[in-house]
């Protein structure tokens, strides 16, 4: 078997997708650590029904997907976290809403233009070919962002997650730290549902935040936690997604899954 | 040397006018309980005094040596918090950010910064817990402490004592006399714990739909309305 | 909108039901062959509708109550016959109209729908059964190779008119129809049919003279494979992603493992993929094992673009040719 898995490593497909989706895990993972302690877990799923519209869209026109998906998507993610933030709509309605329509138009669009084909199959359960070298080169760069990111302004995203009020108080400009915030995580969940699928891409993000969470105490071993456990599933589930034929995106999420069960299950444990 | 000073200010929340013309000076030293019912802008007050909020009319002038990221606050509670991962040491220090700019990180400043006052609220053995398995009167000490990283002068608490004990509540009471008294730091608070307020504060804000009340507590105590509302709280 | 208009006049397409007093022959088809043939045929003397829109996939295709209502108003209703069209059974089952219909399935010699080695057969489409594997067993036992469930019946591949050689006899077939339904114009259906089988015989001798000049008799295909009769015709040996009707897009690691040994084995230079596919197989395929990819048209629909360009079954066919050539090369 592990003759078997080495091979993964002889097809550049293979390849491309273990690259761009460890990097588009290990951004997820992080920028999922803020967005879940500031109660946005539905985001991902909201932003990728979006994604998912916005793809079929594109598809219909025949335009570039990216080069459609990825504006409309980070529109999208300002319009959540103004609508939020303004109080006009709670969060999760707003969500809901967004979620709901875009994937409603997209398969409207997609109906009347040319039916449901294998691209947009493959948009909405993920693909493994779907990375191209393209894509490997823009999720290095995301990642490189995103990690700077995150180490640069390491305790100024702790205090706008911990206490945005506070925060502000103390001269931090928060509106622009909820907005670098969204712009990632668009282009993350645009970048990464290709390979996952728009139905599961919001795992990626939310699953080893919330794994995280049950075991540890302190933010900075949240985070790491976080980024381990992220490349951990990844790389698991993408050897049983090889060994066994079985879609590279669910293989992955049933990993987190378990890794979750099992972390809840120690931390019960401890908790007697 | 006054700390801070309210000029004709009002604001509007939602287009609707919820404080109107305010005027009043906090002199250093001087430790202001805001009282009133709900509705009445005490809040969106605290807000404006923090530069979180523009007054619609009127100005908010802060003394002479603080500027508006040296305020202290203590803000209400969310409740994203109750399950938050992290540690009181990290709470803490992450008071000290508007010393440190742009730049990341924190400085050995900084840390001996939040260790004092780690010390002074006497929480130093709390330090690598978990702030979500921290008691309540634990985590507004925590926060209380983070404030005082960031303060110079000045703190404001918005109902600090919401959901605490009784036998917290005063413990939480003393603590910020004794800063009050002993460090001079001057303390604005938005309360309801009236019995507690009155015993501590010197001076009062009261609020109301269409009026105010600014003075001393001995003044407010002596006055019609103070009177009403010591009486309608007490029972 | 204005695409759709485009197409009204090209033949194929979608057609606004604005002339309920049309006394041409109305022909509806399902897919694009018969719908090409009947143009073919019937020139401006007949109306030929196809349900499936331009760079529709033909397997995800679903009636819509439209799609019957012209289905039940028209003179001739052509299908392909096979699993897919089971609605059509149906549908028809349950209607007694004027409307007589065919299957192209029905007109020539079926094969029964196969797999051979290394293709993946599992997760088929629920209406899909196994059939028994026909070809010959390999030495290794690659675990992407099921021996699946069987039924009691067979199932046939539908995909008929990939040959040429049963292009004629559809043509035949429907040319014959025509002439019945409409008698005025049958001696200009007849001559036209004439003409296009004529047309047919050239590709077919077109194909074969490709493989006799050619230096190896195998194809890839890093796709699903509706041209079992295309290679049966000319003697061709075949590996393929996926079998012909299978609704899979994802391949294991196994079956691209197979491909791209057998294409790095044998040297082939190209790897196939259908038209209106994503391609992605066959070019991991090709990437893995140095060779190049190409388009194979099965004919079964046809893009927007294409039909606009005015191909029909024949240049699309000849474009195969021209890849065929290249695919079989040293």
């Amino acid at each position: 078997m592990i003759q078997y898995l080495a091979e993964m490593f002889s097809y550049p497909f293979m390849v491309r997708a273990l690259v761009a989706g460890i990097l588009l895990s290990l951004c997820a993972a992080l920028l999922g650590v803020s967005l879940v302690l500031k109660r946005y877990s539905m985001i991902g799923d909201g932003l990728s029904h979006v994604g998912f519209g916005a793809l079929a869209v594109a598809s219909a026109l025949n335009l570039a997907p990216l080069m459609v998906a990825i504006p409309v998507v980070i529109l999208a993610a300002f319009l959540l976290l103004r609508l939020s933030e303004s109080g006009k709509m709670r969060g999760d309605a707003a969500t809901a809403v967004f979620s709901t329509g875009a994937l409603a138009i997209g398969v409207m669009v997609v109906s009347l233009s040319t039916g449901m084909n294998s691209d947009l199959n493959s948009y909405l359960f993920g693909s493994i070919l779907a990375m191209s070298k393209r894509d490997v080169v823009l999720s290095v760069i995301l990642s490189v962002v995103v990690l700077s990111f995150y180490l640069f302004f390491y305790e100024k995203l702790f205090a706008v997650t911990f206490d945005e009020n506070f925060a502000r108080a103390t001269g931090i400009r928060t509106g622009i730290y909820n907005s670098m915030l969204a712009v990632l995580t668009a282009i993350v969940v645009v970048l990464g549902m290709r390979m996952m699928g728009a139905l599961l891409i919001s795992s990626l993000i939310v699953f080893p935040a919330l794994t995280s969470m049950r075991l540890f105490k302190s933010y900075r071993s949240v985070i790491l936690s976080s980024v381990v456990l992220a490349a951990v599933s990844f790389c698991l589930g993408m050897c049983i997604s090889f060994l066994y034929g079985t879609p590279a995106g669910a293989s992955i999420v049933v990993v987190d899954v378990i890794l979750f069960m099992i972390c809840a299950f120690v931390s019960w444990m401890r908790e007697r | 040397m006054f700390c801070l000073k309210c000029d004709h200010v009002s604001f509007s929340y939602e287009n609707q006018v919820v404080v109107s013309d305010l005027s009043f000076t906090v002199e250093e030293g001087d430790y202001l309980c805001i009282i009133g019912e709900n509705g009445t802008g005490k809040s969106t007050l605290m807000k404006g005094m923090l530069g979180l909020k523009k007054p619609s009319s009127g100005k908010i002038i802060l003394g002479e040596e603080i500027r508006p990221s040296e305020i202290g606050y203590v803000p209400q509670q969310t409740p994203a918090q109750k399950d938050f991962p992290a540690s009181v040491w990290e709470v803490v220090l992450s008071g000290c950010l508007n010393s440190r700019g742009i730049r990341p990180g924190f400085g050995a400043l900084e840390k001996r910064l939040a260790w004092e006052k780690l010390q002074l609220l006497g929480i130093t053995d709390l330090k690598e817990k978990s702030f979500r398995d921290l008691s309540g009167g634990q985590k507004q000490r925590v926060l209380l402490a983070r404030s005082l990283c960031a303060a110079k002068k000045l703190i404001l608490l918005d109902e600090p004592t919401t959901g605490l004990d009784p036998v917290a509540t005063e413990e939480f009471y003393h603590l910020l006399l004794n800063l009050n008294k002993k460090y001079q730091i001057t303390v604005i608070m938005i309360s309801h714990a009236i019995r507690e307020a009155f015993a501590h504060a010197d001076h009062i804000m009261y609020l109301s739909q269409d009026s105010y009340f600014y003075g001393t507590t001995e003044e407010y105590l002596d006055s019609e309305a103070g009177r009403r509302f010591f009486r309608r709280c007490s029972v | 909108m204005l695409a759709a208009l485009f197409l009204a006049l090209s033949g194929c397409g979608q057609k606004m039901s604005e002339e309920p007093a049309d006394k041409r022959l109305q022909i509806v088809t399902t897919i694009f062959p018969p719908c090409d043939f009947a143009r073919q045929i019937g020139g401006n003397d007949v109306e030929v509708t196809m349900l499936l829109k331009p760079g529709m996939e033909s397997h995800s295709y679903e009636p819509t109550p439209a799609d019957i209502i012209k289905i039940m108003n028209s003179d001739i209703f052509l299908y392909a016959g096979g699993e897919s069209d089971v609605w059509v059974e149906e549908l028809l089952k349950a209607n007694d109209g004027h409307t007589e219909s065919y299957a192209l399935l029905d007109w020539v010699d079926p094969l029964e729908e196969e797999t051979s080695a290394g293709m993946q057969v599992r997760g088929h489409d629920h209406i899909h059964e196994e059939a028994h594997d026909h070809e010959e067993i390999h030495d290794h036992d690659l675990h992407a190779e099921d021996h699946a469930v069987h039924l009691e019946e067979t199932e046939y591949d539908e995909h008929v008119w990939t040959s040429p050689r049963n292009a004629m006899v559809i043509v035949e077939n429907i040319c014959e129809i025509m002439s019945r339904k409409d008698p005025d114009h049958a001696e200009s259906f007849e001559e036209n049919a004439a003409d296009y089988t004529e047309e047919l015989k050239k590709l077919d001798q077109a194909f074969t003279e490709v493989v006799e000049d050619a230096g190896r008799n195998t194809v890839i295909f890093g796709d699903r494979f509706p041209l079992l009769y295309f290679v049966k015709t000319y003697g061709l040996d075949y590996y393929a992603a996926f079998p012909g009707c299978s609704m899979e897009t994802e391949p294991s690691a196994a079956t691209i493992a197979f491909l791209t040994d057998k294409v790095k084995e044998e040297r082939i230079p190209v790897v196939f993929y259908l038209e209106m596919s994503n391609g992605k197989i066959a070019e991991a395929i090709a990437e893995a094992a140095g060779a190049r990819t190409a388009v194979f048209y099965s004919g079964h629909s046809i893009t927007a673009k294409d039909l606009e360009g005015g191909e029909d079954y024949l240049s699309l066919m000849y474009r195969n040719v021209e890849a065929l050539r290249l695919a079989l090369s040293e």
